[in-house]
Order: C-alpha cells, then structure tokens, then sequence
C-alpha cells in the first residue's frame, strides 16, 4: 500500500523533476497533463483520478528515485501509470458507453456552439472552424488545402490552428452545457 | 494528402491497430515528445468528425466507441463535432430528372423556344457586363479614431462598423494621426483580419489624417485593424502607436 502524499514527498518530488522550483511546476503540469491523455485514449472515464494515483505512487517512491533512477522522470511516470491502469481494470470493469444522445441534447449543445463561437473567437476565426467542417471526404479535403492556400500557410499548420481553436470552444461548450442542464 | 509515418501511427494507436510493444513504444514517445503530442491532439478531433460522419468501419468504430470516446475528453469533442455539423446549413439538393424525363422533354419543348431564350440571357449578360464596366464600383468612407488617442482621451468607444453595400468596390478610411508630420513624410498601412496581414494602399496625407483605401473583396465580414507606420523625408521609419480599429457588418 502506498503512503498518502506529503508536503515534504511534494517538495521532494519537484526537486526531482527540476531544481528550479518554476521549472518543476511546468513539468509536474505538463507530465500529469499527458498522464490524464493516455488514460483517456485507453477509455479511462476517471483519467484525472488515475493520473493523481500514478502521481503519488511515484511520490512514496521519491527517495528511492532520488538515489537509483536515471532518465527522463515522465518514463518513470509513465511505466507507473500503465500499472495503474492495470490495477484498475482488475479492480472495475471498463466504463459503460453512455447512451447516444438524443435531438434535444444536441439541440442544447448547437447552442452552446453559437454562443461560445461568439463569445470565444473572432469572426475571421469563426469562419475558419465553419469552413474547416464544410463538406466530406474529398470535397472536405479540397476545401481545406483552399483554406490553407488562402491563409499563405501548410495544411499541417491549418489543423494545428483548428486543433487550438477547438481546445478554446471545448470547455465553454462544457461549462455551457452544465449551466442550461441545471438551469 | 499523404499522411506523414507518425500521422499513420497515431491513428493506428487510436484505432487500437497496434500490439501491445508498439502501444507501449508510442505511448513512452507521447510522453516525452511535444511533436507528436501535438499530433495525438490533432488527430483525435479529426477521427472523432471522421467517427460522425460515418467514415470509420465497423470494427475501428467500436473500438473507438469503447477506448477514446467513452473518456470525459472524447465525449466532449464528440459534442463539439455534433454541434458544429447541426450548426451547417442542410445543402438544397435539386433532384435530377431521369433519362426518360430528358428525352419526354426534348420532344415536347419547341426548339427555337431554346433558341430565342439563349439568345436573349446573351444579350442581358452582356449589357449588364457593359453597364457594370461603365458605372465606377461604389466607395464607403469611414473615419476612424487611433486606440491609443481614443484612451488617452478617457474614451473607451467601441469599434466602429461599416456597412459595405454588395456593389462596393472600396472602403476609404481616413486615419486620424494622434500627432502632425513634417511635409514630405510618407505613409505605410497594413491591415489585420487577425489571420493575415496586407499591405494596403494609402492615397492621401493633409495635415493629421492620412486616407486608406482597402479593396471591398479583402472585407469579408469580421474584425479588422489599420496600422501606419511613417517614413520620413530622411528614410528612418516610426511606428504609429495604437491602431485603427472597425468592423464589418
């Protein structure tokens, strides 16, 4: 059984990650960040959870850390969370997919769109998340390189700017959603 | 678009197409490699608008039911993607009349019908083809108000917004300078669709207001800022402070 975390295994922990304290604090961030991504692309419903687990078996282990472990600390990270992972499957069994949405809900969630299309982005910046969706397949293709062509950028650089747009609509959306549910 | 060796991995990884080694491998390179983080983020979005629009087989469509999309994240983009395909307006499909409707129809309709109508539409294409290269497009004026002048002023007024008309050709914009320029100073002016940024054309300088003019076609609708910068007789340059800011309706 695993220690509960403590200030001092904290300290310790971000020592180890970086000396500089700011450093450490960019680190722990990003390495917890990608911890919660690879439990969600393993269709982990509770990744923030599995990722504060993987997190504190690594703090009980510090000292040990300290004195043995040479290399990049996210590896060290991440071949605890893989046993995490696996401790949990034993424990529960995956997720139940939750229920296909019905008309009303997506109904809700198109207006949540419009309304955090307008307050988040701009409206150059929402044309380009309208005209990025237009269309399928080759059509869609084709409309796209014309948007990169327009834009004087790659289609890689495109979908990266979508991808940012998009991470910018995703909690508004979220947190609209909650606001009329429990309205 | 050929997709890249770590594009094609990615998607792999999504899809559940790898073995556990390889699963392994490119989980420890998600970990430590922005790059390719960057493209898992990437390619997630992409495969879930693939997923809606009915693109994914059986197989990868389960397992990415089951993995990726009963996560928190997944089930977020998937609204995401759900609403932004609502929020497109359905495409008017005309229907087309079969071979035999053709043939019923080229039979019953008079052939000089045809050819009295082509020739017409012809006649009416080109006089407004004439007419709309003898009549100058239309010019919108707009005065706008430097950002920076605006707040020292104690003014915090928005934006102003223009109307462009569908047959404008221009919008001319006169800059207020927030100070004067010697004689002999020139104008440089730039404008900011907040994607790109053009060069634009500046026509005139009196005293503290210098004229833009900017072709109707770079004014979509959206949000847009001038800035100046000014050359002086000696060659050196100075940037006008603040910006000119105005919508487009």
């Amino acid at each position: 059984m695993n220690k509960a975390p403590t200030q001092d295994g904290f300290d310790k922990l971000m020592e180890w990650l970086d000396p500089e304290r700011q450093k450490a604090g960019e680190k722990y961030e990003k390495i917890r960040h990608r911890l919660i991504k690879v439990f969600d692309c393993r269709g982990c419903g509770d990744s923030e959870d599995l990722a504060d687990e993987t997190i504190n078996v690594v703090m009980s282990r510090i000292d040990w850390l300290i004195e043995n472990y040479r290399g990049d600390p996210a590896l060290y990270f991440y071949g605890v969370a893989k046993k995490v992972h696996l401790e949990r499957l034993k424990k529960k069994p995956p997720p139940r997919l939750p229920p296909p949405r019905d008309t009303s809900e997506i109904e809700l969630e198109c207006s949540c769109l419009e309304r955090c299309l307008e307050e988040k982005l701009t409206q150059a910046e929402r044309d380009l998340v309208l005209r990025y969706h237009e269309k399928f397949k080759r059509e869609k293709i084709e409309i796209r390189r014309q948007l990169a062509q327009e834009l004087g950028i790659s289609i890689n650089a495109l979908r990266i700017r979508v991808c940012h747009l998009h991470s910018r609509l995703r909690p508004c959306i979220e947190q609209c959603l909650r606001h009329l549910l429990n309205q | 678009m050929a997709l890249s060796h770590d594009q094609v991995t990615v998607r792999d990884y999504l899809l559940g197409h790898l073995n556990d080694q390889e699963q392994e491998k490119i989980e420890q390179r998600l970990m430590v490699e922005d790059e390719l983080f960057d493209e898992l983020e990437i390619s997630k979005g992409e495969l879930v608008e693939e997923y809606c629009a009915g693109e994914l087989n059986q197989d990868d469509r389960r397992w990415f039911e089951h993995n990726y999309l009963a996560s928190t994240e997944g089930r977020q983009r998937h609204a995401l993607v759900l609403a932004i395909s609502c929020l497109k307006r359905p495409e008017v499909v005309e229907r087309q009349p079969s071979f035999l409707e053709k043939i019923a129809a080229f039979w019953t309709r008079p052939r000089w019908v045809a050819a009295v109508a082509s020739a017409a539409l012809v006649l009416i294409i080109g006089f407004i083809g004439l007419r709309s290269l003898q009549q100058p497009k239309k010019s919108v004026s707009v005065a706008l108000i430097n950002t920076q002048v605006n707040r020292s002023n104690g003014n915090n007024t928005l934006p102003p917004k223009v109307n462009l008309p569908a047959d404008a050709g221009e919008l001319r914009a006169s800059l207020t300078l927030p100070k004067s320029f010697a004689q002999g100073t020139r104008f440089q002016a730039v404008l900011d669709n907040q994607v790109d940024r053009k060069q634009m054309n500046v026509v005139d300088h009196k005293e503290n207001t210098v004229t833009v003019v900017v072709p109707a076609r770079d004014l979509p609708t959206g949000e847009y800022a001038l800035e100046l910068t000014a050359i002086k007789s000696d060659g050196s340059e100075e940037a006008i402070p603040g910006i000119y800011r105005f919508d487009v309706n």
